[in-house]
This record gives C-alpha cells, sequence and structure tokens, in this order.
C-alpha cells in the first residue's frame, strides 16, 4: 500500500511541479507583450487548484473523517468542501496583501512562520471539533430519530470545519499572489487565487461527497454495527489528527 | 505493523505539501560531499524579492547572512535535510562553504561536508515536511553507487 501511496504522491509533485514551471514561464510571456497569457494563466490556476489540493493538506483527510461520524447530504458535503477552500484562500490572501504592504524584505520567512503557527491553532480547533462530535454520537447514541440527525448538518458546523481547516493560509496561493505582485500583477494575482480556490473547492468536495455516499450508502441498515465503529474510527483520526499537528 | 507505520507516515504528511521545488546536484569525493541546491525559477523570484535589498541582482555578505538565517539554519533540527549513515551509525551534518548566489535568475545555494565516504555509506537527502523537494538532477561520485530516486527525495548507497 505504502508503494501505491508514494508513487501517487510522485505523481502529484512532479504534476505541481510543471506546473509552477508552466505559470513562471507564462508570466514571462505576459511581460514579454503576449497578452493572451492573461486567461491561459487563470486557467493554469485554476487545474493547479484542482491538483494542488490532490495531495497531502488542504484538510481533505479532516472533512473526510467529520463526516464519516456526520454523514450528510451531498449538498451540505459540496458546501463544506467550498467553504473550507473559500476560508483556505481569503486566509493566504490576507497574509500575503499584509506582508506585502508592511513587512517587504522577510516575506518568505514569516510565510513559513505564520504557517507553523496557523497549523496549531487549527489543530486545536480540530480537537475541540473531534471533542464535539465525541460528546454528540455518544448523547445520541439511544436516540431513536439518530438516522434523520445524522442526514441534517447544520450550517453552523459546516462553517466550523470550513475555519477549522481553512484557516490555515494556502501555501500555494500565497506563492502565486505574491509572485504576480511583486511582476506588479495585482488584480491578476488575486483573479489566480480565486480560480485555485474553485479548483481546490471540486477537489475537496469530492473528498467529502464520497465519504457521504460511504457513510449514507444503501447497506447502512445492515451493516449499522459497522458503520457505529466507522463513526468512532473517524473521532479518532479527527483526534489523532490534531495530536500531531500539535506536536 | 508496517499497516500502523503507514498510516502514521500518511498522517504526519497531513498538512504537507512541497513549497520548494529545488534541483539538487550532489559531488562525492573521498573526504567531501558537495550539495547544490538550485530553487525553482517561481520561489527565486520571491527570494530575490526578499533578500537582495539593494536589488543588483546579486547577494553580498549580509544578504547572504539573512538569507541562511531565515531558510537554512533552521533545518539544523531536522540535520539540514540531510541523513547519512555508515555501519548504522547516524552522522551529523555540519556543512562548511556555504554559498547563497543568483545564477540565470535562479537562487542557488551550496556548501560542502566534511565526511569521509566509505564503502556502505548511505547518503540522502530527504525533508520529512514535505517541504522541499529535492529533484536529483546530477551526481559525481568518485565510487561505485546504487540510486534511489523520487520526486522529492533521493538516496545513494555506496558501493566501491
Amino acid at each position: 500500500m505504502s508503494e501505491i501511496y508514494n508513487s501517487f504522491l510522485n505523481t502529484i509533485i512532479s504534476w505541481q511541479q510543471n506546473i509552477n514551471i508552466l505559470i513562471t514561464d507564462s508570466f514571462d510571456k505576459l511581460d514579454s507583450g503576449d497578452s493572451t497569457m492573461y486567461w491561459y494563466i487563470l486557467l493554469v490556476s485554476f487545474i493547479y487548484g484542482l491538483i494542488h489540493a490532490l495531495g497531502p493538506g488542504h484538510g481533505k483527510m479532516v472533512i473526510a473523517s467529520y463526516f464519516l461520524v456526520k454523514g450528510a447530504k451531498t449538498k451540505e458535503a459540496l458546501k463544506a468542501g467550498f467553504l473550507t477552500s473559500l476560508v483556505h484562500t481569503i486566509s493566504a490572501l490576507s497574509v500575503t496583501l499584509v506582508l506585502f504592504t508592511f513587512f517587504q524584505n522577510s516575506i518568505t520567512k514569516y510565510f513559513q512562520e505564520i504557517n507553523a503557527n496557523m497549523y496549531k491553532v487549527s489543530a486545536l480547533f480540530i480537537i475541540v471539533l473531534a471533542l464535539y462530535l465525541l460528546y454528540e454520537t455518544i448523547k445520541d447514541r439511544d436516540v431513536e430519530e439518530q438516522k434523520v440527525k445524522e442526514n441534517k448538518v447544520k450550517d453552523k458546523n459546516i462553517l466550523s470545519i470550513a475555519v477549522s481547516i481553512g484557516i490555515v493560509p494556502c501555501p500555494g496561493v500565497m506563492t502565486i499572489v505574491l509572485f504576480a505582485m511583486i511582476l506588479g500583477y495585482y488584480y491578476l494575482g488575486i483573479l489566480s487565487a480565486i480560480m485555485m480556490s474553485i479548483g481546490m473547492g471540486i477537489t475537496i468536495s469530492l473528498a467529502a461527497i464520497l465519504t457521504t455516499k460511504v457513510k449514507n450508502s444503501t447497506y447502512k441498515e445492515i451493516y449499522q454495527p459497522l458503520f457505529r465503529k466507522i463513526t468512532y474510527l473517524g473521532i479518532g483520526l479527527l483526534l489523532s489528527l490534531g495530536f500531531i499537528i500539535i506536536v | 505493523m508496517r499497516l500502523i507505520f503507514f498510516i502514521l507516515f500518511v498522517i504526519s504528511n497531513i498538512y504537507a505539501h512541497p513549497h520548494f521545488f529545488v534541483d539538487a546536484f550532489i559531488d562525492i569525493q573521498k573526504s567531501t560531499i558537495s550539495h547544490k541546491w538550485v530553487f525553482d525559477k517561481m520561489n527565486s523570484r520571491l527570494l530575490i524579492f526578499d533578500f537582495d535589498k539593494n536589488k543588483n541582482k546579486q547577494f553580498e555578505n549580509d544578504e547572504q547572512i539573512s538569507f541562511l538565517e531565515a531558510h537554512f539554519e533552521k533545518l539544523k533540527e531536522e540535520n539540514y535535510n540531510l541523513f547519512m549513515e555508515i555501519d548504522s551509525n547516524e552522522l551529523v551534518a555540519d556543512p562548511t562553504n556555504i554559498k547563497v548566489e543568483i545564477k540565470n535568475k535562479r537562487v542557488q545555494l551550496s556548501f560542502d561536508l566534511i565526511v569521509k565516504v566509505q564503502e556502505g555509506e548511505t547518503i540522502c537527502t530527504i525533508d520529512p515536511t514535505l517541504y522541499f523537494a529535492y529533484n536529483l538532477i546530477d551526481i559525481k561520485c568518485i565510487y561505485k553507487y546504487e540510486i534511489q530516486k523520487s520526486e522529492h527525495d533521493y538516496c545513494l548507497g555506496v558501493t566501491k
């Protein structure tokens, strides 16, 4: 299994490296006067978002674990995926804009420091979320209407999960936005970030939707005890993630 | 047990993704290992913007020091992303002749390690956090070796 994971990781890293080169070259061409590159950069940013979120990170496992516990409708999973991506991008845009405006000459250093600290904040949120889910699961254990409850995730909860994961600014977005700004393409930098956000939203949503499909499968009634174990597995995964990131 | 290790590895990488794409070059001599890391064009542009304060397209001493403080010295905790082992003993990296330059619009970091290279030695460049992805481009080695590489790390085994 580790060979499959390594091969997958290698492919994602290789694609990301190629897109990184493609975007850099496209900006060079745009700088030389080829205005068609403007649209090309936006398209490549969208694809970069799709692929970037395929690799490790971006909270796919957190969101998948959450929906493994709660279960939800496809629409809610989609909403959670896109909201996470939106928060992830807004966080990255804000950090980049503040650093570019006030802290020139030490931006790349702060990128790393801010990211490291935000991971820890995110990890704390994830632990709180896991404990809340554990409380709810135990509380609802014997409730007959559990089925109804499982299929309804409140907007407030979707926002909590999106903020917990998305608060970590996306390094990919920060790099591209800063790169565009250094070259003087402020609007293109922000538009590229939005296109990346849409791409990442699709990938993160897919992880959430797949989990809800598993949780709401037609065999649910037959395998009820197994699904109860899966619920605790999801909570365990969330707790492990939180503690590993903090340590 | 292998499955548990694999799950822990996946979880530990859960937030990690490459930020710096580095072309790696290594030159192995009898008692010196020379490393050269060339940063990707996009990140080089950001690093030059950040550290070439007088904008003369080269790094003076003080600019090199700032760069190393921000992006190299913190790697000490991870043995500078270097793993060297001989007879099951892990070697501590102590880089010398460290230099940061701008060449063809790319930032290039080079350094040497004074190490007696011998048969059975394993020499790897790997970032466990995946923040740096090392793509091995070229090897010079006076000994025979076996190599294992991926898109983000590599390992050499000296076979003589």
